[in-house]
């Protein structure tokens, strides 16, 4: 059984209605709309076009910054696949053998690692790597 | 008040059905003055009870074609689908300040500008809220109703999905009769209602 719209489903019809008269009047009858409101014409569509003009700069901004997003991404994810890994493990083994100033292997008093351990500690430090390379590029440039 | 009884753009289109960014771009490119024109005049019906100035309703219509937040069919016209959107954008944005109560200044007693979100779920405030807009409504359906026989029956018309021919048969009219009844209606909307009737 279906039940009697409400006030407000009937103003939201009421909306549509208005606004496809709205998308089906002709150019002469719009204007005629907008001086009746002591409007403009001309001055609607140059609102409007404002919008659009500020809707695609906005879009092409985001653009933008999704491609550049997407490039440190490439670049960060490129660097990790290939910086390197023999350089890491070269640092690694430094680091083992105490060669390495800046190793924190004391912290596991000496044990040793798992595979897994060392698989993640040498893409850790392939990754600190990378940055330290980006950061020297960024100081050059 | 959403648009409610459509459902929104993007739920009824697939992937494939709907137009990519390059599309949108290029359909706004093909916006004509008087495209732009009943766009202006659509957006200025829906600001009230918003945040929104003028052009920023339109604004964030257009961009979310652009960013396909909304989707657009294909089979759709794009500036129907614009329209539709800023309906339900205003929509959601008059829900959304609806939702925040203002938080009371304790050092001053006055009232801050600040304002933070009530919990989720209905609550007492929800219900006056609703039933205030439900009052409003209802004004405004009696205002337009008791305006002048043929009036009413464009309203009723509207009101159960009557357009074109059958709205026509149903008032006994000719076509430029009908014509002229619904501009008189838009005028004495946009008159008495200029940012829309929603608060």
């Amino acid at each position: 059984m279906s039940r009697d719209p409400t006030d407000r489903e009937k103003l939201s019809k009421l909306d549509r209605a208005i606004d496809d008269s709205i998308l089906e009047a002709s150019e002469a009858d719009l204007r005629e709309d907008f001086k009746e409101a002591g409007d403009d014409f001309e001055k609607a569509v140059a609102r409007a076009g404002r919008a659009l003009e500020q809707a695609k700069a906005r879009a092409a901004r985001m653009r933008f910054e999704r491609a550049q997003d997407e490039s440190k991404a490439y670049r960060e994810q490129d660097n990790v696949k290939s910086f390197d890994l023999a350089k890491a493990r070269c640092r690694f083994d430094g680091m083992r053998s105490g060669e390495v100033a800046e190793s924190t292997m004391a912290a596991r008093k000496g044990g040793k690692l798992s595979e897994r351990d060392e698989e993640n500690l040498l893409k850790d430090l392939a990754q600190l790597e990378a940055l330290e390379n980006e950061d020297k590029v960024e100081w050059e440039e | 008040m959403d648009d409610i009884s459509v459902p929104p753009p993007e739920v009824s289109a697939s992937a494939t059905e709907h137009l990519t960014y390059d599309k949108v771009a290029s359909a706004l490119d093909g916006l004509t003055p008087l495209d732009l024109a009943r766009l202006d005049a659509v957006e200025r019906r829906y600001l009230g009870g918003t945040d929104f100035a003028e052009g920023d309703l339109l604004q964030e219509a257009m961009c979310s074609a652009l960013f396909e937040e909304k989707r657009c069919p294909r089979i759709t016209r794009f500036i129907a689908f614009l329209v539709q959107s800023m309906r339900n954008i205003a929509g959601h944005r008059r829900d959304h300040l609806q939702q925040q109560v203002p938080i009371e200044d304790v050092t001053t007693g006055g009232r801050k500008s600040k304002f933070e979100l009530k919990a989720s779920g209905p609550s007492p405030e929800d219900a006056a809220i609703r039933a205030e807009q439900d009052r409003g409504a209802l004004e405004v359906c009696a205002a337009l109703n008791s305006a002048d026989e043929e009036m009413s029956m464009v309203l009723l018309g509207w009101e159960n999905d009557m357009r074109g021919e059958t709205l026509r048969d149903f008032l006994g009219v000719d076509q430029a009769r009908l014509e002229y009844v619904i501009k008189k209606i838009r005028r004495i909307a946009r008159r008495e209602y200029p940012k829309g009737w929603r608060r």
